[in-house]
């Protein structure tokens, strides 16, 4: 199963960049989506990043106790 | 026959009717009633119909125009769906606000005027309210006092800017306003739209009301409010530059927020605010795809919101739980609910693959317009946000949600089962009408505002989204341990009006309340005695005031016999109060009153 969904990824950036990058089937807006496997690898950026500035926004600043305003 | 019938009106009829009828025939009337507005919106020519003549102004509440056709269609379908959701409940006061709000946003979609634009959302505000009111949840009260609030104070800004625009313009016609954003009628406007849009700093509103309405009277609330903000966007501001950044920002805003909460609801809310985002951008780019994306993105919004609504509501009716981690605390995990709940699992999952953009699903072509439009127009900052956006909402929506939901296990699980028939039937049509537009593309296309060629479908882009699916699931997979949902409250910008209010209310009942107190006492007390003791006679005691103000300012010398003279004075109050002075004495002073009137009167101003 895990090994399955590992072969799916690498299947899914592998098809990204031939796609994209060799048969240059897109149409490129901008010049970071020529970077080889850029959606795939700014997927895996956004949910890092999320993931960490909203748990770092939560412990620093907005988390309170759910009766706060009670 | 029907020429004449506003499709906001048929609504409001039925909600007046609704508390005189029988059970049977309220729950028949709310299904059906929305339908019939439907096909008058779908039926009706396009075109302006039923002006007339206000206090000088023309009038004109029904305009109907592919932009207008295609919000009031999706709001009268989701207004049915969501009566069917609601057939097994019978609450006849929410049953008529629901018909109430599904008139007030017909009305706002409809109409060709600013002044009808203005009552209609007002009346949506009022019944949106209600329907918090009456949520019967913990905190309906108080949140639907400050969801009223805020809205009559958004309500305010617009007014205030369509009363402007009408003294500057002398019009009230409601059509794009972008190029008069250097006044301030514009601006306010705006912010009244913003308001609705639940744009930060003014939509912390959404995430506190929307969890607190019944899991019924929720449903509509996805829907009216917001979307008819947006629709007023696009009709009023399309290409209005600052709605791209602020559309981003929202994307972005509401992903993050997001990620702390803990109840399923508001969770899903806090995604409202980042859906609008995208149609927010899309008004602010203002060209066709972009214009045809905000709207498209708002229909299937529409449904996918409600879908999801829909399911996490049934599962907070079945099991009366919400919050993640109460349904995700491990217990019972040889049967997660999903295994009690299997439709109902799947049917939310069609509506999170609809909101994540999956291929085959509505968000895929409608979010897609909106971000190759932000491409289009070179705004790259923006379009990175918006990408980002998409990967932080299947991470929430589509995983981190779900899994915690119906995958870990709950104490609740064991006694749950699915929901009754109504509801599941509801989340079924809501769910094609997820796949439809996925699937057929050009079905969509044929109700937009502008033709549209664009073509979801390419090898390219369907490998884009699926890099960003995969590899968003990739980074859930990798944090898994470290998302446990718990439960906590998240600081929003109501904290000012929600504390505020506390130290509005402290200051009125402690420090505000002992000076009124004072003041009563000096006002009510001393005051009144105090004239009364002079008006004993006046005459002597102005003398005292006279002596009292010789004393004041008197020398060393002269103190003491003044002072002795006061005494005397004051014993002897009031004294004798009668003067018997001549009567020509009054006369004199008459003439010299009148003589000064005289002369007030013809001093020139």
């Amino acid at each position: 199963m895990r090994a399955a969904l590992r072969l799916s990824l690498l299947f899914i950036i592998l098809a990204e960049v031939a796609v994209v990058h060799y048969l240059h089937l897109g149409h490129p807006y901008f010049w970071f989506e020529k970077l080889p496997g850029f959606s795939s690898l700014y997927g895996l950026l956004s949910c890092v990043a999320i993931i960490l500035f909203s748990k770092w926004l939560g412990k620093s600043f907005v988390s309170r106790p759910e009766d706060y305003y009670d | 026959m029907i020429e004449w019938l506003h499709p906001a009106l048929l609504p409001l009829a039925a909600a007046a009717l609704l508390p005189a009828l029988p059970s049977g025939a309220r729950k028949a009337l709310t299904v059906a009633v929305p339908l019939a507005a439907l096909a008058l919106c779908a039926a009706g020519p396009h075109g302006t119909r039923g002006g007339f003549e206000f206090f000088g102004h023309e009038l004109s509440p029904w305009r109907n125009d592919g932009l207008s056709a295609l919000f009031a269609c999706v709001f009268a379908l989701i207004g049915s769906i969501g009566a069917v959701y609601a057939l097994h409940e019978d609450r006849p006061a929410e049953q008529s606000a629901g018909l109430v709000y599904l008139g007030g946003a017909l009305g706002v979609t409809l109409a060709g005027d600013l002044l009808t634009l203005f009552v209609f959302w007002e009346l949506m505000a009022l019944a949106a309210a209600a329907i918090v009111f009456i949520g019967g949840r913990p905190g309906s009260a108080g949140a639907g006092m400050r969801y009223l609030m805020m809205h009559l104070f958004g309500g305010v800004l617009l007014l205030s800017g369509i009363l402007l625009r009408a003294a500057q313009t002398g019009s009230l016609a409601f059509g794009p306003m972008t190029a008069d954003l250097g006044s301030p009628a514009a601006w306010l406007i705006m912010a009244g739209f913003l308001l609705n849009a639940a744009a930060p700093p003014l939509g912390a509103w959404l995430p506190d009301a929307y969890p607190r309405a019944s899991v019924t009277g929720a449903i509509l609330m996805t829907a009216y409010t917001t979307k008819s903000a947006v629709y007023a966007l696009i009709r009023g501001f399309p290409g209005a530059e600052p709605l791209i950044w602020l559309g981003a920002v929202m994307t972005v805003y509401g992903v993050i927020y997001a990620m702390l909460e803990n109840d399923a609801r508001r969770l899903l809310s806090y995604h409202i605010i980042s859906q609008v985002g995208y149609m927010v951008c899309g008004a602010g780019i203002g060209t066709q795809l972009a214009l045809n994306g905000a709207s498209a993105h708002a229909a299937a919004h529409i449904l996918y919101k409600g879908l999801l609504f829909m399911a996490a509501g049934a599962v907070l009716h079945v099991t009366g739980k919400s919050r993640l981690s109460e349904l995700s605390d491990g217990k019972g995990a040889e049967v997660p609910l999903w295994r009690k709940m299997p439709a109902t699992a799947a049917l939310y999952l069609a509506g999170a693959a609809a909101i994540s953009s999956f291929p085959l699903f509505s968000g895929f072509v409608s979010k897609a317009m909106t971000v190759s439009a932000a491409g289009e127009a070179g705004a790259a900052l923006p379009y990175l946000m918006l990408t980002l956006a998409a990967a932080g909402t299947f991470l929430s929506v589509g995983l981190k949600l779900p899994y915690n939901m119906f995958f870990r296990g709950s104490a609740a699980a064991p006694k749950a089962k699915e929901p009754p028939a109504n509801m599941l039937a509801a989340m079924a049509l809501a769910a094609a009408l997820c796949l439809l537009p996925g699937l057929f593309p050009g079905v969509l296309y044929s109700v937009l505002p502008f033709p549209s060629g664009y073509q979801p479908y390419t090898a390219a882009h369907v490998v884009a989204a699926l890099g960003t699916l995969g590899f968003t699931a990739l980074g859930f997979a990798i944090f898994l341990p470290r998302l446990s949902p718990s439960p906590s409250l998240s600081l929003d910008t109501d904290w000012f009006y929600r504390r505020g209010a506390d130290a509005l209310m402290r200051f009125l009942r402690g420090t505000f309340a002992r000076r009124a107190e004072a003041a009563r006492r000096f006002f009510f007390g001393r005051l009144p005695a105090g004239v009364a003791r002079a008006a004993e006679n006046p005459r002597a005691f102005l003398g005292i005031a006279a002596l009292g103000a010789r004393l004041y300012f008197s020398t060393a010398a002269a103190e003491p016999g003044l002072r002795a003279r006061l005494e005397a004075a004051l014993k002897d109050y009031p004294g004798d109060a009668y003067s018997y002075r001549p009567v020509g004495n009054t006369a004199m002073w008459a003439i010299l009153f009148l003589l000064g009137y005289l002369v007030l009167y013809y001093l020139p101003d």
